[in-house]
């Protein structure tokens, strides 16, 4: 039996990851939750937090999700998200950059969609710091 | 014949076009790539969402779905998202994807319809002006953008989805260029929104029969609610990246006609141009000699 599985971790830019790996810990909607190879069929919300890639026990890489979906199916995870980076490179000041930003858009307009569009995303860069920092 | 200057001005005008044209094929060609690339990335990511709600919408039951994925029971109201390019220059791009717009909001307007337009792209709002301009409620240029990011489309998708919460319409298509090649587009019509379309709707079903059991974490009314806001950002996402690349392969090819067709000109007018320098000096001859003659 293989012992690895394939993990695409991919957001509408880019596939961020595309390989075999031991063991991925997905923050899931209702808890974290490890896949390892042969699990059961699954299509989760993901909440805002850490997903830990493990080759040979040992922790390889780690993202920050912000919101997305987790499929495993066919011994494959696949993990779709519109927020999703690698935490080494996370700055607190672009964030802190990106928050003040969109309090200045906020202020400018006057449209509900837009006000509503720019809090969404300064709650979202308010959880990054929370979470990361 | 053309006077020789007239000749001559006219060659190095449509040279310095030529040069213009090839410049523009150039840039376009680079431009490709990239759009290319991102177009293509991003495709994974559509194909990806779309199983996940085939597999989720097949296991739920679907008259008790939310209506933003069956449907409401009338469909009065109509939603045209057009998505086409800021600028012109590029072929029959921008008009193969209006003619196909056009085309749907005929039909639906025939059926007794209510349309609304949204404009993404300064093109499509030109277009439609004209016809159906009282028709158009919203439109947004794009290139005030610096590049087209998920954000952007991210800010469209939360404008649509709240004019749906407020019921102002029931229906919603996308209308954009789908990059097959450098050479060949295909202008594309797609429902966004309610998630199922009926059409289709049938013949999925038999093909899913023998499909594996998903669990859901949270439940799959959950999951769906969440996901459907997501695929509405991510298809105006697509839309718009396949279109950035379908718009500089279109005028990549259009450009290399453009070239071309300037080469052929350029080589007529110089024959031309040729034949009546030499036809001045024939007679010029002529009418030296025949001076010369009568002394």
């Amino acid at each position: 039996m293989e012992k690895t599985f394939l993990f695409e971790l991919i957001t509408p830019n880019k596939n961020l990851v595309s390989g075999e790996f031991d063991m991925v810990v997905v923050p899931g909607e209702e808890g974290d939750f490890g896949v390892l190879p042969h699990h059961s069929n699954l299509i989760s919300q993901i909440r805002p937090g850490l997903l830990n890639t493990y080759k040979n026990d040992k922790i390889d890489k780690s993202f920050f999700l912000y919101s997305g979906f987790a499929e495993v199916s066919d011994n494959k995870l696949i993990v779709l998200s519109e927020t999703a980076f690698d935490i080494n490179e996370f700055k607190l000041n672009t964030y802190k950059d990106i928050i003040s930003k969109y309090e200045k858009l906020k202020n400018k307009t006057k449209t509900e969609s837009e006000i509503l569009f720019f809090e969404k995303k300064i709650k979202e860069a308010n959880t990054i710091i929370e979470i990361l920092n | 014949m053309a006077n020789l200057k007239d000749l001559r001005d006219r060659i190095n005008s449509v040279q310095s076009t030529k040069k213009i044209t090839s410049a523009m094929k150039l840039v376009a060609g680079a431009r490709l790539k990239k759009a290319q690339t991102e177009a293509e990335s991003s495709r994974s990511y559509v194909n990806k969402m779309q199983t996940i709600i085939d597999n989720v919408t097949s296991n739920i039951n679907i008259d008790s779905a939310p209506e933003i994925i069956r449907g409401k029971e009338n469909d009065k109201t109509h939603l045209i998202v057009l998505m086409t390019s800021d600028r012109g220059l590029c072929g029959g791009f921008n008009t193969a994807i209006t003619k196909l717009a056009k085309k749907k909001i005929k039909n639906l307007l025939n059926a007794g319809k209510i349309v609304k337009i949204f404009c993404i792209g300064k093109k499509g709002l030109d277009h439609l002006k004209r016809e159906f301009n009282e028709l158009i409620i919203d439109s947004t240029p794009i290139s005030t953008q610096k590049k087209i990011d998920y954000e952007f489309a991210a800010k469209i998708s939360n404008k649509i989805l709240l004019m749906y919460q407020n019921e102002e319409f029931d229906v919603a298509h996308t209308v954009f260029s789908l990059f097959k090649s450098a050479i060949k587009q295909e202008a594309q019509l797609k429902q966004i929104i309610p998630v199922l379309d009926p059409d289709k709707n049938i013949s999925k079903k038999d093909e899913k029969q023998d499909n594996s059991i998903y669990e859901y974490e949270p439940e799959e009314e959950e999951v769906l609610k969440n996901l459907v806001p997501q695929n509405v950002a991510i298809q105006i996402f697509s839309g718009l990246l396949e279109n950035a690349a379908g718009e500089q392969g279109a005028r990549m090819t259009a450009m290399d006609n453009a070239t071309r067709n300037a080469g052929e000109l350029i080589d007529t007018l110089r024959l031309n141009y040729n034949r009546s320098r030499q036809a001045q000096i024939t007679k010029e001859l002529i009418e030296v000699i025949s001076g010369a003659e009568a002394v």
